[in-house]
């Protein structure tokens, strides 16, 4: 039984495998001593963006936002991806979930 | 210290919440603490492990892998929480009614048990390797570091404490009550984990987010507060969700019910749970060719087959001839209620080249009991991922009904296909067919396919593709488990807008 519900859930995993699309654009954020800069990062409004965020810090981080419904671990030294938007015009907030008191930050994604 | 304190409690929350009433869900099973401790065990040293190798996890799959990694393991807790129900439903009757001495006869049982330790180490592992990270980031931290420790402690300390005073809240629930009130947390919880994996599928690029956000419910409940977390926990609360994390609620949600209630008493509220569902995905606003087949409800638990479904157009105008359609399957049942497929489309396109056109995860729910009602329902329920430019997700619901006269067997299909993407409508079609019953090996059969428009624009009758013809069907015992199945036939165009003839040919190997 178990081995039948992994199998399935398999298949419906890889039925997702060939759809790893590329091309939107790219925006970045470092992370040092645990803050986020740019502190406010200027995005484009209305298209898919692909944001990096790198680590320098020898800390694990978590990039949150609930203005973006994001969410993603990044180890020490290491740059992660996330997909965001595309997004309406306006201000949204994201934090570093492990230090959330000084890795804070805005996207703000022009009209 | 404090903020320490609320971000390990986050964590051990969600894990608590779910052990607590898993723990009370299963009252009255024997050793049952056993598997869950088992389950934390296992959890926690999967957490250390992925915590180990997560800057690898999230380097692979092109920056992907923690989103896919989540997703899996998110998905994998869905169906075992719904698997879980769904045997709950089953023994929680016979529980309730005698709570004593039945422990033993049910765990005797142990697939439940051992899915009851797999769901709590997939939760302690997910949330344990984010907390093991924490906790990794304040020892290499420096100052500060014992004050961060302590509420570390606390944290952990607090949210295991919740999870015992849900566990012991449960249990003051009258027995009677019991298990129908964690049987629907359960469920809750379930649909809470697939819309989680689908807002990681969609934050990893591969799924579309539909529209995002579908709402935004921050200033009415935050996120961040406690009756945020709390529902975050329980149904997967975001203040602003996609829409594609809904669809994956709902269908979870509609798909575990109607399993869980099946379970119990197959009966007759759930073709209108499934009359219902069709209606849902009627109304919803969204093209793709739908195959010609025709499926039936019943199925046979323990069955395993691979399957090729091919079919071909001839006709005298280019634009309409030699267009192809395969599907290469491979499909399980599980259960005598439910058959899983696995599917790969290939087509071509009239003058154009053969491609891999969509992969689909497909299933067949039996309705009731074989035989129990004047025929028998099924309800088919399909995702198929378009690849490709042009290619759109698609979900695709259908109703199932096949009844017997003397040696006359008919089977009925109605189906409605809504693409996800590309804002086009749902597709309604049909597929009928009469087969006698002969020599197994030889039976003929009439079948009859057509495609309705899209819903509210229906068209003329004339546009749409309407075919009938004649078709012959049969099984060839190989041995008492193997047998090769086939379905042949040739369609005639009833309208202008159908190809003159297609030749359609289904060949299955059980095993």
């Amino acid at each position: 039984m178990l081995r039948a519900l992994s199998r399935s859930l398999l298949l419906f995993v890889l039925a997702f495998s060939a759809a790893l699309q590329a091309g939107e654009p790219e925006y970045r954020l470092v992370l040092e001593a645990h803050r986020f800069s740019p502190a406010e990062l200027a995005v484009p409004s209305g298209v898919r963006i692909r944001l990096l965020i790198e680590n320098k810090d020898i800390t694990p981080e978590e990039f949150e936002s609930y203005a973006l419904n994001r969410e993603k671990l990044v180890t020490p030294g290491a740059t992660v991806v996330v997909f965001v938007g595309p997004l309406r015009p306006g201000r949204y907030e994201y934090f570093g979930d492990f230090n959330p008191t000084s890795a804070r930050g805005w996207l703000v994604a022009g009209p | 210290m404090i903020a320490a304190a609320l971000i390990v409690l986050r964590e051990v929350f969600e894990a608590a919440l779910l052990i607590g009433i898993l723990l009370a869900a299963t009252r009255g099973v024997s050793h049952r603490s056993l598997w869950v401790a088992g389950g934390v065990a296992t959890g926690l040293a999967g957490a250390g492990a992925v915590a180990l190798v997560a800057g690898r996890l999230a380097a692979a799959f092109e920056g992907s892998g923690q989103e896919l990694f989540n997703a899996g393991v998110l998905l994998l807790a869905t169906a075992l929480l719904g698997w879980h129900g769904m045997w709950m439903k089953r023994k929680g009757r016979a529980l309730g009614q005698q709570i004593v001495g039945v422990g033993a006869q049910i765990s005797r049982g142990a697939t439940p048990l051992s899915g009851l330790l797999v769901v709590v180490a997939l939760a302690v592992l997910r949330e344990g390797s984010e907390l093991v990270l924490f906790l990794y980031g304040i020892a290499a931290g420096g100052a500060g570091r014992e004050a961060l420790a302590i509420g570390s402690l606390v944290g952990l300390g607090l949210g295991i404490g919740i999870g015992f005073v849900v566990y012991r809240g449960l249990l003051a629930i009258p027995q009677r009550y019991l298990f129908s009130i964690t049987g629907l947390l359960i469920l809750l919880l379930a649909a809470g984990m697939a819309s989680q994996a689908a807002g990681n599928l969609v934050q990893a690029g591969w799924l579309a987010p539909l529209v995002e956000p579908l709402w935004d419910s921050s200033a009415l409940l935050p996120e961040h507060g406690v009756a945020g977390q709390v529902l975050h926990a329980l149904v997967g609360y975001v203040e602003r969700p996609s829409g594609m994390q809904i669809v994956f609620f709902v269908v979870a949600l509609a798909t575990l019910a109607s399993a869980t209630l099946l379970a119990a008493r197959p009966a007759r509220p759930l073709l209108a749970c499934a009359v219902l569902l069709l209606a849902v995905a009627v109304a919803w606003p969204g093209r793709a060719a739908a195959g010609l087949v025709i499926y039936s409800p019943l199925v046979t638990a323990g069955e395993r087959a691979v399957e090729l479904r091919s079919q071909r157009d001839f006709d005298g105008r280019a634009a309409m001839d030699g267009a192809e359609q395969h599907k290469l399957e491979f499909e399980y049942s599980p259960t005598d209620w439910w058959r899983a497929e696995g599917l790969t489309t290939i087509d071509r396109e009239p003058g154009g080249p053969r491609r891999v056109a969509e992969y689909a995860f497909e299933n067949v729910f039996a309705l009731a009991a074989e035989g129990r009602y004047w025929a028998d329902f099924g309800l088919l329920a399909e995702y198929a991922h378009g690849v490709g430019a042009d290619g759109h997700d698609a979900v695709e619901l259908g109703l199932l009904a096949e009844t017997d006269w003397g040696p006359t067997i008919a089977t009925l299909n109605v189906t409605a296909e809504q693409p996800l993407t590309g804002g086009s409508r749902a597709e309604l079609a049909y597929g009928a067919r009469l087969r006698w019953r002969g020599r197994e090996l030889l039976e003929p059969a009439i079948e009859v396919h057509g495609e309705l428009g899209a819903v509210g624009r229906y068209g003329r009758l004339s546009e749409h593709r309407h075919q009938a013809g004649p078709a012959l069907a049969g099984r060839w015992r190989l041995g008492p488990r193997r047998a090769v199945r086939y379905e042949a036939a040739w369609l005639f165009a009833l309208t202008a807008g159908s190809p003159d003839s297609t030749a359609r040919l289904q060949i299955e190997f059980e095993f």
